[in-house]
């Protein structure tokens, strides 16, 4: 059977459950914003640049240009230089700021930007900030910043590559014509042998040159492809890494997630009923004062009777002075002297 | 009375929780209201059911009438009294305003309204003089008085005519109330009030914060103590029923009894009362 006692706890105090009906609610949804989220997001084509790539081969099977892509930008990201220049470039930072106003907000660019390979020569940069034009600012400095060091390291790498070439061309040349020189002295020394041809020595300076000639060749063509891609510069470039679709501008702010509309209130009353089904607990099993019957059989003691609290008229009860005034303190003993009144003449009997 | 009225709805609502009251102490009966007469007082629960007495209503039936066939009547119980045929009840509580001085005005009002029995109410409560306020008599003598010996009790016994309820108040307020309470005359005067009327409501000291009322309430031949809902804690009246252990208490009155549970949702769980 229920006891009495904690259903009037629980009656006694039913304005308890306001907490999570009402106030915690309300609470979560006062203090917790969720603020507009706005997203740029920007495609780029990616191959591998076959003639000139200097990356080791790839030994994984599942690994394909985007997501080697990936892995060279998230590389990029993680470098605190870069995060700071796409800061700067995306107009994060003011004209006048301190080093680390400057590595704040590059951080902050650094975690709203995400990557991700779709396909296997796609990228994905979406960027989420606060404002729609920061968002797709962010975006298109990241994409022209990693275009910037893409073309800078380029550069140098073709520069050592043709550099490398010409020398190799050079000290070639220079083998060739010794070697056409020491066929020169040999035919000198020896007039008539490449009639014959029979000559052994003559045919070994023979093979020489014609050999130091081909290499000489080869070594020619690579300085001239090498020269040719750097000749191409930005173009050759961009068939490396296209962008095909450039960071827009958003016309809305992200959803906020039903999770999070419906959830945190829900959450919050959740917690709300738990923290006043304690407190209803508690303050049953604390209350030790009679309310009832049940209270005083456990004790073992006969019930005479219940006598109700007795109600005033309700238009004193609400008197301002109420408080004070002697009308309303001991106005169960009025009534009770009411019930036999003594008479008003209070004419004593003798 | 001064102040805010008494509404009839209210008045009755006091009535009937008294008159139950009175049943359950055996003091009257519920298929035949009349007013009973105890056997010699027993140690603890209810005084048990006697032999019934004709009520006090009807034409020409006054007062001192009822008082006079009471008597009469009560000298049938020939044998079964050592004591004073009439009944003393001594109301008290643990605590201040728990309403020990209202349930014995009820009492007492609802006996004399109903039987038209002379009934004599007493405030042995030296400290609070609640009982002689309320009718307008705080400066009369009273019992304290008597004790002292200032005063007879038909001095200090405030009757009315065509009013069945007497009066007598505390008294000049002393200094020692301790004293009075211990007083050996105190004895004696109970049972001239018990002479003088068929019933005697005695308004106690709260029993937490006096010693007189264990005192008094052993010169009782009945003690009802109220316990006010909500406020007095159990341990307070097992204190309380502890200090009263030799005097005769016959029950536990519940005072502002009020249920915070709706009604449907008593009778959806059938709470017990």
């Amino acid at each position: 059977m229920i006891q009495r006692k904690l259903i009037e706890t629980f009656c006694r105090r039913a304005w308890i459950l306001a907490i999570p009906v009402i106030l915690a609610p309300a609470f979560v949804l006062v203090l917790v914003k969720h603020p507009a989220v706005y997203e740029s997001s920007a495609t780029v084509w990616v191959t591998r640049l076959e003639a000139l790539d200097t990356r080791p081969a790839e030994t994984n099977p599942a690994s394909n240009a985007a997501k080697t892509q990936v892995q060279v930008l998230t590389d990029l990201l993680a470098t605190a230089s870069f995060r700071d220049a796409v800061a700067t470039e995306a107009g994060l930072v003011p004209a006048i700021a301190s080093p680390e106003i400057v590595r704040a907000a590059g951080d902050s660019a650094g975690r709203a930007i995400t990557l991700a390979a779709p396909g296997p020569n796609l990228v994905s940069v979406a960027v989420r900030a606060d404002t729609a034009v920061k968002a797709q600012a962010i975006a298109a400095a990241f994409i022209s910043q990693y275009q910037a060091r893409a073309a800078a390291d380029g550069d140098r790498e073709l520069a050592v590559v043709v550099d490398y070439f010409q020398k190799q061309v050079g000290l070639a040349q220079e083998e060739l014509a010794k070697n056409r020189a020491e066929l020169a002295t040999y035919l000198k020394a020896h007039p008539g042998v490449e009639k014959t041809g029979t000559d052994t020595d003559y045919q070994l300076l023979g093979a020489r040159v014609d050999a130091q000639g081909k290499a000489v060749d080869r070594l020619v063509q690579s300085l001239q492809d090498a020269q040719r891609t750097a000749a191409a510069g930005a173009t050759g470039r961009a068939s490396v890494f296209t962008v095909q679709d450039a960071p827009n501008l958003p016309s809305g702010s992200l959803p906020i997630p039903a999770a999070k509309t419906y959830g945190y209130p829900a959450a919050a009353a959740f917690l709300g009923l738990a923290i006043a089904a304690a407190y209803l607990y508690l303050s049953y099993r604390a209350d030790h004062a009679i309310r009832s019957r049940e209270d005083l059989l456990a004790l073992d003691v006969p019930v005479l009777g219940y006598v109700p609290d007795l109600k005033m008229p309700a238009l004193h009860r609400y008197s301002p002075l109420r408080w004070v005034a002697p009308s309303r303190r001991n106005y169960a003993r009025k009534v009770a002297a009411s019930i036999s009144p003594l008479p008003s003449d209070r004419k004593i009997a003798s | 009375m001064n102040g805010a009225s008494v509404t009839p709805d209210v008045r009755r609502q006091l009535q009937e929780a008294v008159r139950e009251i009175q049943v359950m102490a055996g003091l009257t009966d519920l298929t035949l209201p009349q007013l009973r007469l105890p056997e010699p007082p027993q140690n603890i629960v209810g005084l048990p059911m006697n032999r019934g007495l004709k009520p006090a209503r009807g034409a020409g039936a006054s007062p001192a009438d009822v008082a006079a066939r009471l008597r009469a009547q009560a000298s049938v119980l020939d044998g079964q009294f050592d004591a004073p045929r009439a009944l003393a009840v001594g109301i008290t509580s643990p605590d201040y305003r728990d309403g020990k001085t209202t349930i014995a005005i009820s009492l007492a009002s609802t006996i004399a309204h109903d039987f038209g029995a002379q009934v004599l109410l007493v405030d042995a409560d030296f400290h609070t003089h609640s009982v002689g306020e309320e009718y307008g008599l705080a400066d009369r003598r009273g019992l304290a008085d008597v004790i002292e010996g200032t005063a007879s009790l038909q001095q200090v016994t405030n009757r009315f005519r065509q009013a069945p309820l007497s009066v007598i108040t505390a008294g000049t307020m002393s200094e020692d109330p301790a004293r009075l309470s211990r007083s050996e005359q105190l004895t004696p005067i109970i049972n001239q009030m018990k002479a003088m009327s068929g019933f005697v409501v005695l308004d106690l000291p709260a029993t937490l914060h006096s010693m007189n009322a264990p005192v008094l309430a052993n010169r009782c031949d009945a003690v009802i103590v109220v316990a006010r809902a909500g406020h007095t804690t159990q341990r307070e009246l097992e204190r309380v029923l502890e200090l009263l252990q030799d005097a005769k208490v016959i029950g536990v009155v519940l005072n502002r009894q009020r249920s915070s549970v709706p009604a449907w949702m008593d009778r959806l769980l059938a709470l017990p009362r």
